[in-house]
């Protein structure tokens, strides 16, 4: 198992080398560059010419290249061209964000989604199952931004019940630049202050409702298939005839294996929502990943753009690692060397 | 009497059935794939006739109609310049198939030559195209489609190439793993025992069943390209031409408007959206159980 996990990580290796290359030429291939997107149309050639040596644009892209990789391999992702953060520290402070916001997506569409789809494949073609199917097919086809829309408009305009923006109440918190920047840890656990945390816990509540519908949807749809599927194997129909009790079968036999395919899809949508929640995070103002990658491509911030994806990159390979590791836990038929 | 039955009854079904009728007629049982395909006609003959049906200009008002809630006149009620919303979301229906179908047809194209070398080849060609594969694949999608927008400009044109770039490798890696199956397959080895040509072989059998996992991704990912289109064009990488009405666009306009009781504007764009996606997902569904006799009811 050691020996496999050791092996999956060297993978990542060349991965993030290609990726690298890939992004490094791609962006530069492209029009524009952190400059011209910058100083504007308007400036002067000579403007934009220092602009370029400074950030040293200006030297051939192989050399470039590799002063960016020389700079990975001492753990050093770059600096913004913009704000001239560095991408490590403008990182550390917005992941606790999406973390927060991915979690809360992803503990509502396992929490609810699952049950559902379990409860619509025991009562397969009844008025609950096709409720639950057009349900769920809905919520795969509605865009998230509109959905996003509505509850601000419903919740927050209309009814007053919960804040439409930020993380936290600015008005009576203060984070500032110190401490972890995972909110609700930190009211919870360090300011023990149940107020505080409530607020945060009601900031959260409506992105998070956003981002996890497709997943919930998903993990919904998935997991009625599964569970139809490993309903009609004959171990389940050998366990009913030795008598064992419904939820004895539902619990060993049914979910265990029906977890398979549901679990590689919840960590293919963990890891998509902890890189791409660009569209959650603009419509809430929530200061995480998506929104700082989604402004470094407005400034066409070559290093922020380059160092963000591959951690990224990175993250999702991770992810889907933890699943493949859950796999063998979940099937002693899995053995990994 | 047996010996006049017996060959009618072997007879009928071998005649009547191949692969794709066989399929036609699982899809047209499907009250929900039809369904589907009842809002994608639609769609597209909005698209197409929007012209000719919208009973206003979709760009031209005035500013002291804006915001008149939907009535017999303006059936949908009129936006912040006071246009007619139903004009404008039928002429949307324009942006939204042009985007789509464009960016499919790229993908697809590109991403089923590429996984067919790739499966074809095989060896050391196939092993470097499926890395480059994954490295497309590990990126977060909305990201680099909304870098290729930022980058080549807004508009159309190039949403629906960036979201093509995006579609290319989940098309290579679905192409090239049919073709290893089915090189090696029980029914390709029986009818080359029978004596089938190469390209018999190739048109009448791989191809087929390699190509029926790609339909069915295909439809599901101009759903896909609907919704990303009006996720652009919602952060404002849409045509930036206003003559040209965009679902997305037409939301972002309005949002600002939300609490001045003029909410229905936001409602009634994203509500298109829904029903244009929500067919080709009804679609896609129906026709993967269709054209897999094994997820048969």
């Amino acid at each position: 198992m050691l020996k496999y996990i050791v092996r999956r990580l060297l993978l990542l290796i060349p991965i993030l080398l290609g990726l690298s290359l890939f992004l490094v030429v791609f962006l530069h291939l492209l029009p524009g560059d952190p400059c011209s997107a910058n100083l504007g149309e308007h400036s002067t050639p000579e403007n934009l010419a220092r602009c370029r040596t400074g950030l040293g644009l200006d030297r051939p892209i192989y050399q470039q290249y590799f002063d960016y990789m020389a700079g990975l391999l001492h753990g050093d992702l770059g600096v913004s061209a913009t704000n001239k953060v560095s991408v490590t520290t403008e990182f550390a402070a917005r992941f606790p964000a999406t973390f927060e916001l991915t979690v809360s997506a992803m503990f509502l569409a396992i929490g609810v989604g699952i049950p559902l789809g379990v409860a619509a494949a025991k009562r397969q073609y009844s008025l609950f199952d096709n409720f639950a199917t057009v349900a769920s097919l809905i919520g795969i086809s509605i865009p998230i931004f509109f959905l996003g829309l509505l509850l601000q408009y419903l919740f927050g305009v209309w009814l007053h019940w919960l804040p439409t923006a930020g993380r936290y109440d600015l008005a009576t918190y203060s984070y500032d630049g110190a401490g972890t920047n995972f909110l609700l840890w930190e009211s919870l656990v360090i300011n023990h202050n149940l107020a505080e945390f409530a607020d945060v816990l009601r900031h959260l509540i409506l992105p998070a409702v956003a981002l996890g519908t497709i997943p919930l949807a998903v993990v919904a749809r998935i997991t009625r298939s599964a569970v139809l599927e490993v309903l009609s194997e004959d171990y389940v129909r050998t366990a009913r005839a030795k008598g064992l009790t419904s939820k004895r079968i539902d619990d060993r036999h049914v979910l265990r294996n029906a977890m398979l395919p549901i679990s590689t899809v919840i960590g293919l949508q963990t890891g998509l929502l902890l890189g791409g929640a660009v569209l959650t995070e603009q419509i809430f103002s929530w200061g995480g990943v998506g929104n700082w990658l989604f402004q470094a491509a407005v400034d066409k911030d070559f290093v922020v753009i380059q160092s963000g994806a591959l951690i990224l990159a990175t993250i999702f390979v991770l992810v889907n690692l933890v699943v493949d590791i859950g796999y063998a836990y979940l099937n002693p038929r899995i053995r990994y060397s | 009497m047996a010996g006049v039955a017996l060959p009618q009854v072997l007879e009928a079904p071998i005649k009547g059935s191949s692969l794709w009728r066989d399929a036609a007629r699982r899809l047209m049982r499907n009250p929900a794939a039809m369904f589907g395909l009842f809002l994608i006609g639609t769609f597209v003959f909005v698209a197409v006739f929007a012209p000719f049906i919208s009973p206003y200009s979709p760009t031209e008002g005035t500013i002291i109609h804006r915001f008149l809630p939907p009535s017999g006149t303006h059936l949908l009620g009129t936006d912040l310049q006071g246009r007619d919303i139903f004009s404008r979301i039928l002429w949307g229906a324009r942006s939204s198939l042009w985007v789509s179908v464009l960016s499919v047809t790229i993908g697809l194209t590109l991403g089923v030559s590429f996984g067919a070398i790739s499966g074809f080849l095989g060896g050391w060609v196939d092993f470097w195209m499926m890395r480059a594969v994954d490295i497309v694949l590990s990126l977060p999608g909305l990201l680099l489609t909304i870098t290729i927008v930022l980058f080549l400009g807004p508009g159309l044109n190039t949403i629906a190439l960036a979201i093509a770039i995006e579609n290319v490798p989940i098309f290579a890696r679905l192409v090239r793993s049919g073709i290893l199956a089915l090189k090696e397959s029980d029914f390709v080895l029986a009818a080359r025992s029978i004596g089938a040509s190469q390209a018999r072989i190739l048109l009448q059998h791989v191809m087929p069943n390699a190509l029926t996992p790609v339909i069915v991704q295909g439809t599901l990912a101009l759903a896909t390209a609907i919704v990303d289109a009006a996720g652009l064009g919602y952060l404002g990488f849409g045509p930036q031409d206003p003559a040209t009405p965009e679902w997305g666009t037409m939301l972002t306009d309005t949002q600002r408007y939300l609490t001045s009781g003029a909410a229905f504007t936001a409602l009634f764009p994203g509500i298109a959206i829904i029903l244009a996606v929500l067919g080709f997902n009804l679609l896609g569904d129906g026709l993967r159980e269709a054209l897999d006799p094994r997820l048969k009811r």
